[in-house]
């Protein structure tokens, strides 16, 4: 249903993405997981064309048969909310301060349906009911300031589902939230992407969480999708050597569905830390930090495929880790 | 709120108290003998000395501005020295042309600064937000005398097609009073709209660089949407304070422009005193002028509390 080609995206002459495949299939959860600073919002924004203005986009993204990156703003903002919705980081920013919560989550249903007045309040209470908000009545007429910040976050998810997507892009949505609130605001994820038939794509930082909500994973780094595939593969079997850096460094990921053995282990040291912008070495960008390079990594590696669409990028692969 | 607007109220108060010491020690201490100044200096002395009484200049300084205090609060704004006019009455009569063109100018500048400077916003990168960057410079740089000045040449003189100058009285003739602020309006507002559209502009660049201008995109707005649905509503909040300033600018642009067209107002009136040397009268309206900037500055205050959400709760909370 989506699917990046050669996606580049140059701001002041650096790369700053550059990712020459990525799919995301029908129904399936997809995460994108990297540390910070490895490109993960910036991949968001470049599928929703809300990259900033001084940005050099090429390649494509093909979403449902059409290219996003052909389109401008006002075509692109038929898709937004309606095809594909978004919920960020950081709720009580991402939600205006002076506009009452039924008016930001009705707001996709105004833009993109032909629905008014009270039905359009019907569907706003439904939707806060299907987000598991309480008093879906008077909570849409109170401000964002007063809620917390994981009913926030239910409200943003409530806004991006308005329209009813196909796919939803969530860009570390639990990021700013206490473990508990996370939880459940993962599992709300899941069930509404099953429940709705609609596909996500999640962002995180965390492989634990990631591993809790997906069924495949991308990992970037240095705005590349260095390694690809179900997430049991890649987990039991990293081949990338930043896959294997980033598990070493997350070692405790059991097999079951107990949440709170999957997060608060966040990724701890992996050696040297994320440079900066245009600041990573050539071919391999993960050259400089990795323990297995070998003189062939100062060229780009060529992909590799192995059985399930596992799909990585590396000289020297291995699932050993980096001891 | 509640809170909110006390502390609004003290401030005010204490403002006014603070200003009508500046007017009062200002004018009648630094700028050297009252009656001297009123008077010239080769007055006879029998004449010196019956105006010092008569202006009370004889008693301490404190009772002189006590007095003065009270007299105002009561609304007697004094009398003038050679007219025998009393100032009260006399302001109120030349209330209208100063009215009309401080209203005028509100209505004409605030609805084009936002237009223009949110247009300015929006087209930040490209060459249109130019032409408006434009209009600001020549507009802030010019002088409003000498805008008022081209206007009245140009579009009286030349093209004839509004007066140049006189007033007629909205309740005479409605029509022909608008016709008659035209054009001291367009020259008054075209300073207060250039500043006020930079404000605009600033105040909407840094809205749209906010994390809900992203989600409103998100939703479906495009970027034109986006910063008129939720970008002027968040940015009227750092502009309804500067919006309280440029009061003051109006209120200054009136006095120029009323004396550029010959209309009848306040502006003409203090001119007129000023070289007359009516000391009493300039102390006076400098003191009236300033509590009317002063009441606008607080109701705009108590509306940005209203403007707010977060304010309107978090105070009523506190209090
Ligand atoms: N507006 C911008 N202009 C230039 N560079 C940017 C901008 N925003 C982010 N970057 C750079 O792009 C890289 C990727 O950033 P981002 O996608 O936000 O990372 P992540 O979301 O994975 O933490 C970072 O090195 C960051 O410094
Ligand atoms: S390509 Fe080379 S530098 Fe890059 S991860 Fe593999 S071994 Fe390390
Ligand atoms: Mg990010």
């Amino acid at each position: 249903m989506l699917q990046l080609r050669d996606v580049r995206v140059v701001i002041d002459g650096h790369e700053i993405i550059r990712i020459d495949e990525l799919d995301l299939a029908p129904g399936s959860r997809l995460g994108l997981v990297g540390e910070s600073g490895s490109g993960k919002t910036m991949t968001a924004k470049a599928i929703a064309g809300l990259l900033p203005d001084e940005s050099k986009v090429s390649g494509s993204v093909i979403f449902e048969g059409q290219d996003l990156l052909t389109l401008n703003d006002r075509e692109m903002s038929k898709v937004r909310g309606k095809r594909i919705g978004f919920v960020f980081q950081d709720p009580a920013r991402s939600l205006n301060p002076m506009m009452r919560i039924g008016k930001q989550v009705s707001e996709a249903i105004r833009i993109h349906s032909d629905l008014k007045g009270d039905a359009v309040t019907a569907k706003v209470i439904d939707l806060l009911h299907q987000v598991q908000l309480p008093e879906p009545e008077t909570l849409l007429r109170r401000y964002p300031h007063q809620l917390s910040g994981g009913q926030q976050q239910r409200v943003m998810i409530a806004a991006a589902i308005a329209a009813d997507p196909d796919l939803l892009i969530a860009d570390e949505p639990t990021t700013a939230l206490d473990v508990t609130v996370q939880e459940e605001i993962l599992r709300l994820l899941i069930s509404l992407s099953e429940e709705r038939k609609m596909s996500l794509m999640f962002v995180s930082h965390d492989l634990g969480v990631i591993r809790f909500v997906c069924d495949r994973v991308a990992v970037i780094y240095g705005g590349n999708i260095v390694e690809s595939g179900r997430i049991e593969d890649v987990v039991a079997h990293p081949m990338h050597r930043y896959t294997a850096a980033l598990l070493a460094a997350n070692p405790g990921m059991p097999k079951d569905d107990n949440f709170s053995a999957f997060i608060g282990k966040r990724l701890q040291t992996i050696t040297g830390s994320v440079p900066a912008v245009g600041k990573f070495p050539s071919g391999c960008r993960f050259r400089n930090r990795c323990l297995s390079a070998t003189d062939a990594c100062s060229t780009m590696p060529s992909p590799i495929t192995t059985g399930n669409d596992h799909r990585y990028l590396c000289w020297n692969p291995g699932d050993r880790g980096q001891s | 709120m509640l809170k909110h607007i006390f502390r609004s109220f003290f401030t005010l108060i204490f403002a006014a108290l603070v200003g009508s010491v500046v007017v009062f020690v200002l004018l009648r201490q630094l700028g050297g003998d009252v009656v001297t100044a009123m008077l010239g200096k080769e007055a006879a002395p029998i004449d010196v000395s019956y105006l010092r009484e008569e202006l009370g200049l004889n008693q301490p300084l404190i009772v002189q501005y006590l007095n003065w205090l009270g007299d105002i609060a009561r609304g007697d704004l004094g009398t003038s020295y050679a007219m025998k006019l009393d100032v009260f009455t006399e302001m109120m009569r030349r209330l209208g042309p100063t009215a009309m063109l401080t209203i005028g100018g509100l209505i004409v500048s605030v609805p084009l600064s936002l237009i223009l400077g949110t247009y300015s916003a929006i087209n930040a990168k490209k060459i249109r937000s130019g032409f408006v960057d434009v209009f600001t410079t020549v507009g802030i740089a010019v002088p409003t005398f000498w805008v008022g000045l081209l206007f009245a040449l140009l579009f009286g003189v030349r093209l004839g097609w509004l007066p140049t100058g006189g007033y007629i009285p909205f309740t005479e003739d409605p029509l022909q009073s608008i016709r008659s602020v035209i054009l001291p309006v367009a020259a008054l507002s075209l300073g207060v709209t250039s500043v006020f559209t930079r404000y605009v502009r600033t105040a909407m660049l840094d809205v749209m660089n906010e994390d809900f201008m992203r989600s409103a995109m998100a939703r479906g707005r495009t970027r034109r949407g986006a910063a008129i649905i939720h970008g002027v509503r968040n940015a009227s909040i750092p502009l309804v304070t500067v919006a309280a300033l440029q009061f003051g600018q109006l209120i200054a642009g009136a006095v120029v422009v009323e004396n550029v067209f010959v209309l009848p107002g306040i502006g003409r009136l203090i001119v007129i005193s000023t070289l007359g040397r009516e000391v009493v009268v300039v102390q006076s309206l400098a003191m009236v002028l300033m509590l009317i900037i002063l009441i606008l500055n607080f109701l705009v205050d108590i509306a940005y509390g209203f403007l707010d959400p977060r304010i309107r709760d978090k105070e009523s909370v506190d209090v």
